[in-house]
């Protein structure tokens, strides 16, 4: 049976994108019509197609059920499908700069490094030049950029980053910016701001706006053409990076673009969602094991993937204990933890090379 | 073909090639001889751009390597390294057609005829009914010979092997030699076995302490007297039908 679904997986990945896209849309749709208000699959397809290109009467549907689907539930879906595929992505470039599959923004200290800028932002009030206060997805972006710079240049040494210092620098760096978060959070003064800050450095979708959406969605457009297109060269890398230039790929260049996008992709991830750990991880593997390394299949299936798995793991969040919404990184953690040890022990995964 | 003139090459100050020159004719085989640190590796590294030079010069086909491209290279020399290791997994055929990417674009995939350039590689490895397996599944000499597939793939004139029968049996080393020396390529290759260096050959090339201390026909080279100064080990020496015998002596 998994043999099968991996043959048609790796001989027929276009088909499969297919199947798994129409898959994705049929899940959105579920993801807004189930919640604490239950809203028919029919009267959501009425609204959004409606909406999008002027079908269907509205007349007998109220104006809240509307506005909910329309301005609070579709936002989520999209921002869940955004996030995910971003999250994946980012650990796709991370994975292939480190060589090592078991890297992720989460693992390598850079979700820690947003989420101080966060709470920063959130707890202390930072102020910009202007006189205004710094906005929460501002100081996550901010947070993240500076964590990846700074985990990136410690681990550096005389011009290269070896994918080894780089997982323990991670480590560390992680370690030190959560410490600071929490001695922000434990000393914080209002109650209700530290809810606000664990709900925050837990990862959630919740209150996502229809101007949240876009920027997500547009930087993961823009990151799967950029991936697709380096998925050679990004192949041969797997194989080593001296095999990488005596097959004509230009190693340097190649590195630089996956941090660049790595960076991208977390910062703006973590910005409207917080931090969701282990997508970035348990996608990519499953996705791999399936049907093997090669990025041109690899990419497309998992930025589908990673989608399908944070929208149901947001509507599992808010199922589960309703009217009580779980923050979704709380079970992505639960599903991804255990995924990531059994990486580790059933296969010779190691740091290093 | 190939002329590397003056090269010398250190790490944080410490010189590992020094003034090293080396001029390979097309058509030719030629094997690099000397002892484990000698620079074997790290001149081929600097030959193939995986490291770079601080003096010298090294011309291929008539152009200066160091100023190519490392996809113009790939288009002229193939090589065989010593990386057999991955995290990531692919069939072997996947492998082998990293060896087309040189003459790519970057968005064109592979075609039909690329598959059949595969099919062949493997064919002349023996390694014709392995092309859906998982390459991290393979022995040492199977990754080995699916690696030399693919440097065949990219249709090169000069292949480049670092310790190609490393990992290797001995029926296993002596088809890879048959199969470099009948491939019609030039051949530049680092090796230990002094018996096959001497049999496959037809210069050789021989480093100490990162300098190249004598290069020249197989017979005049590997001497009793060479074989002392490199490895400290007595050797007896006779030919036979032409081709050279040893015998090392072990007290």
């Amino acid at each position: 049976m998994l043999k099968k679904i991996s043959r048609l997986l790796r001989d027929h990945t276009l088909f499969c994108c297919i199947i798994l896209t129409v898959l994705l849309i049929l899940t959105v749709i579920t993801a807004i019509s189930l919640g604490t208000a239950k809203i028919s699959f029919g009267t959501v397809w009425k609204i959004v197609l409606h909406n999008l290109f002027g079908l269907f009467d509205l007349e007998g549907i109220k104006e809240s059920t509307k506005s909910i689907v329309w301005r609070i539930r579709v936002p989520r879906a999209l921002l869940g499908l955004a996030v995910g595929a971003s999250l994946t992505l980012s650990g796709i470039s991370m994975q292939a700069f480190t060589k090592n599959p078991l890297a992720e923004p989460y693992v390598l200290g850079i979700s820690s490094g947003a989420s101080s800028g966060a709470v920063l932002a959130m707890l202390v009030g930072v102020y910009l030049p202007s006189g205004k206060m710094m906005s929460v997805a501002l100081g996550a972006f901010l947070g993240s950029v500076v964590s990846i710079i700074l985990v990136y240049a410690l681990a550096r040494t005389s011009g290269e980053i070896a994918p080894i210092r780089l997982v323990l620098v991670g480590v560390a760096v992680s370690a030190i910016l959560r410490a600071f978060t929490n001695y922000l959070v434990y000393t914080a003064p209002a109650e209700a701001a530290v809810r606000q800050a664990t709900f925050w450095m837990l990862g959630g979708l919740s209150g996502a706006e229809g101007k949240d959406v876009a920027l997500p969605l547009i930087v993961m457009v823009i990151s799967f053409v950029l991936l697709m297109i380096i998925a050679m060269p990004l192949n041969a890398m797997m194989m080593g990076d001296s095999s990488a230039v005596t097959l004509g790929v230009n190693v340097n260049l190649i590195r630089k673009i996956l941090i660049f996008d790595s960076a991208l992709l977390t910062s703006t991830a973590v910005a409207v969602s917080g931090c969701i750990g282990f997508v970035g991880l348990v996608v990519p593997h499953i996705v791999r094991s399936l049907v093997g390394s090669d990025h041109k299949k690899v990419i497309p299936l998992s930025l589908l993937g990673g989608s399908l798995l944070l929208i149901w793991a947001d509507i599992a969040a808010r199922m589960i204990m309703p009217p009580i919404e779980l923050p979704v990184g709380i079970i992505t953690a639960l599903f991804g933890g255990p995924v990531f040890l059994w990486m580790i022990r059933a296969r010779k995964y190691s740091f290093g090379e | 073909m190939l002329k590397v003139k003056n090269l010398s090459f250190s790490v944080d100050g410490t010189e590992i090639l020094h003034d090293v020159s080396l001029e390979v004719h097309r058509g030719g085989f030629v094997g690099i001889l000397g002892p484990n640190g000698s620079g074997k590796s790290t001149l081929l590294k600097n030959i193939y751009k995986v490291l770079k030079p601080q003096k010298g010069e090294i011309e291929l086909m008539g152009q200066d390597l160091l100023a190519m491209t490392n996809r113009e290279m790939a288009r002229l020399l193939a090589v065989v390294g010593q990386e057999h290791e991955s995290s990531f997994d692919f069939l072997v055929e996947e492998v082998v057609l990293m060896g087309c990417q040189a003459r790519k674009r970057l968005t064109e995939g592979f075609d039909q005829n690329d598959r059949k350039d595969a099919q062949e590689a493997l064919r002349q490895v023996d390694m014709a009914d392995f092309s859906q397996r998982s390459y991290l599944s393979l022995s040492g000499g199977e990754k080995q010979r699916v690696l030399i597939a693919r440097a065949l793939v990219q249709k090169t004139d000069l292949m480049i092997l670092d310790e190609p029968t490393n990992h290797l049996d001995i029926g296993s080393q002596i088809k890879t030699m048959n199969l470099l020396k009948n491939s019609g390529k030039t051949i530049v290759a680092a090796l230990h076995d002094l018996s096959i260096a001497a049999k496959y050959c037809d210069t050789i090339f021989v480093l100490q302490n990162g300098r190249n201390v004598v290069d020249g026909d197989p017979k005049e080279v590997i001497t009793q007297s060479m074989i002392r100064q490199l490895y400290d080990i007595d050797v007896s020496l006779f030919s036979h039908d032409g081709e050279l015998y040893l015998q090392y002596k072990t007290d």
